[in-house]
């Protein structure tokens, strides 16, 4: 007996260490594993809504056929057909709307106001001041991950 | 005894091998652990900053946006703003943009309206910063008085045997025309009190041509020189390389203010020459060359009465082109006892209704067309601000 290898509070201890060691080890992996999701998905959710924004960012300001309508697509369009910013208020990039793709638990938004010249971020005006403020949220399950924002003038 | 030892020692060498085992496991996973963790939080950061780097990009080109849209909104811009920094740190989204508008030519935005204009936005967010600029340049719309060969406010008279010809586009009057000889061109009049003979077309209108709303010989008078040659100036040469009564204007534009009349006679000038003498007689006698040196000024600008003549001293510069190119103004009357060869545009502001252009000679006014394509710097009726096609780039500051 006074021969064995190792004792009962060897056993403990290292059985202790080795415990700890092991808990901590996968409380890291799992903050990794978190980490890298969430750099995925803000750069996925990211690239989603530069990638609109720039889509929007290249229409007109105002409708050629109704400059002075109000905010919104016109009667008759689609997404295929928009050819104004504003046709773009109230977008959403639904799994509804386009067959599933992107996956479903994406959804991309995009708003767009009129703003004053000296409070872009200030609240939405009445009426139009020349200024669209053009903003593009992904979210990936209901957590807002990347919002783009942009100006556009009626400068042409 | 010896045996006992022995296995006590071995006991302790693998108790201790063990424990070195677990503490070297411990330190493995640990490092590894820990170092993961930096990397996913490296990969995260390096993630976000490339997406700051984006917002940085498009706040930029939203400032840019922006600084085109306070040029539009307000006719006014160039007294409003100072070249420099228009908006500083304005919110948009969760980063922030700055407005700067430069001129690249001289850093005053108001000294003249057709000045080009550097405009930059500086986007930030988190560490990122992203500047971009662009050029604008001035597209003017010119002063419909500008149609004409010759245009005046007040009356038109061409005197019994004399003889007015203005080729290339028509004579204008806001007031009435009287020609008591002979008009070759076309003549468009408020009204007539005697049509006379002419080679081309008489038009009525009631249509009124606006001068200049800027006082266009002080806008000038800001930017040149001030000669001071007297009562006379005869037989010297003005240009940006030469100024006999003091030192050279780049631009070549001299300015005479004084209160008395003037005899100019004999001079060559490249360059525009402004007098601001108001109810004094400006005499200008044959011969002259008087060319600009810009061609978006004009040659002359003159507030006070002209009167052309004839038996001047002769042109100082050998070689250069007899009479007067561009645009000349007059902000009163005008008398013409001799030919001044005008190629170019005469605008004479005088509402008189008696000879506010005395034609008492044969007067011959050739129409440049290009003075209406791009008017001399004061007279536009609007000039708006075009993006200069290619000029977007990316500025580091």
């Amino acid at each position: 007996m006074r021969d064995r290898a190792l004792g009962m509070i060897e056993v403990v201890v290292a059985t202790a260490i080795v415990s700890v060691l092991l808990v901590a080890a996968l409380q890291t992996l799992a903050a990794v594993q978190t980490s890298t999701w969430r750099a995925a998905d803000y750069r996925a959710g990211r690239l989603r809504a530069g990638e609109l924004l720039a889509r929007i960012a290249e229409l007109r300001y105002a409708d050629p056929q109704t400059p002075t309508a109000a905010l919104g697509p016109d009667a008759g369009e689609t997404p295929a057909t928009y050819d104004d910013v504003d046709d773009y208020a109230g977008y959403e990039d639904a799994p509804a709307a386009n067959g599933g793709s992107p996956p479903p638990a994406w959804r991309t938004s995009v708003q767009v106001v009129w703003v004053s010249a000296t409070a872009l971020n200030g609240a939405a005006a009445a009426s139009d001041t020349g200024l669209k403020r053009i903003t593009v949220t992904t979210e990936r399950r209901g957590v807002r991950v990347a919002q783009a924002v942009a100006i556009r003038s009626s400068v042409p | 005894m010896s045996t006992r030892a022995a296995r006590c020692e071995n006991r302790d060498r693998r108790r201790a091998g063990v424990y070195v085992a677990v503490l070297s496991i411990s330190m493995f996973v640990l490092v590894a652990g820990v170092g993961a963790l930096l990397a996913a939080q490296a990969n995260l950061a390096r993630t976000v900053a490339v997406d700051d780097a984006l917002d940085a990009q498009v706040a930029a080109a939203s400032g840019i946006e922006l600084g085109r849209l306070l040029i539009q909104n307000d006719p006014n811009w160039r007294t409003t703003f100072t070249s420099g920094v228009w908006r500083s740190g304005l919110a948009l989204g969760e980063g922030s943009v700055t407005i700067s508008g430069i001129d690249p030519n001289d850093g005053d935005l108001d000294n003249r309206p057709h000045d080009r204009l550097v405009l930059r936005a500086t986007g930030r967010k988190g560490a990122a910063q992203h500047a971009a600029e662009v050029e604008l340049v001035a597209a003017a719309t010119p002063l419909d008085a500008l149609k004409y060969g010759l245009h005046t406010a007040g009356q038109l008279h061409v005197r019994s045997g004399q003889r007015l010809a203005v080729r290339g586009a028509a004579a204008s009057t806001d007031g009435a025309l009287r020609n008591d000889n002979v008009i070759f061109g076309d003549v468009i009049a408020a009204s007539v009190t005697a049509s006379g003979l002419f080679s081309g077309s008489l038009t009525t209108s009631a249509t009124v041509e606006p001068f200049p709303t800027i006082d266009t010989a002080e806008l000038y008078a800001a930017l040149g020189t001030a000669i001071s040659p007297g009562k006379t100036m005869a037989s010297v040469s003005l240009s940006p390389q030469s100024n006999p009564y003091g030192s050279p204007d780049p631009d070549g534009v001299y300015v005479i203010r004084q209160d008395t009349d003037l005899t100019i006679e004999g001079v060559a000038l490249s360059g525009t020459l402004i007098v601001i003498s108001p109810g004094r007689k400006i005499s200008v006698k044959s011969t002259v060359s008087l060319d600009p040196a810009r061609t978006d000024y004009p040659v002359l600008v003159i507030v006070g009465n002209v009167e052309f003549l004839s038996g001047g001293v002769a042109v100082p510069k050998a070689g250069a082109t007899l009479g007067v190119r561009g645009l000349v103004h007059v902000r009163g009357t005008v008398k013409f006892s001799a030919d001044p060869q005008v190629t170019g545009i005469m605008l004479v502001e005088s509402t008189a209704a008696t000879d506010a252009v005395d034609v008492s000679a044969d007067v011959s006014i050739k129409y440049d067309a290009a003075l209406f394509r791009n008017p001399p710097q004061g007279y536009a009726k609007s000039v708006e601000m075009k993006l200069q096609p290619a000029s977007w780039r990316r500025v580091f500051e």
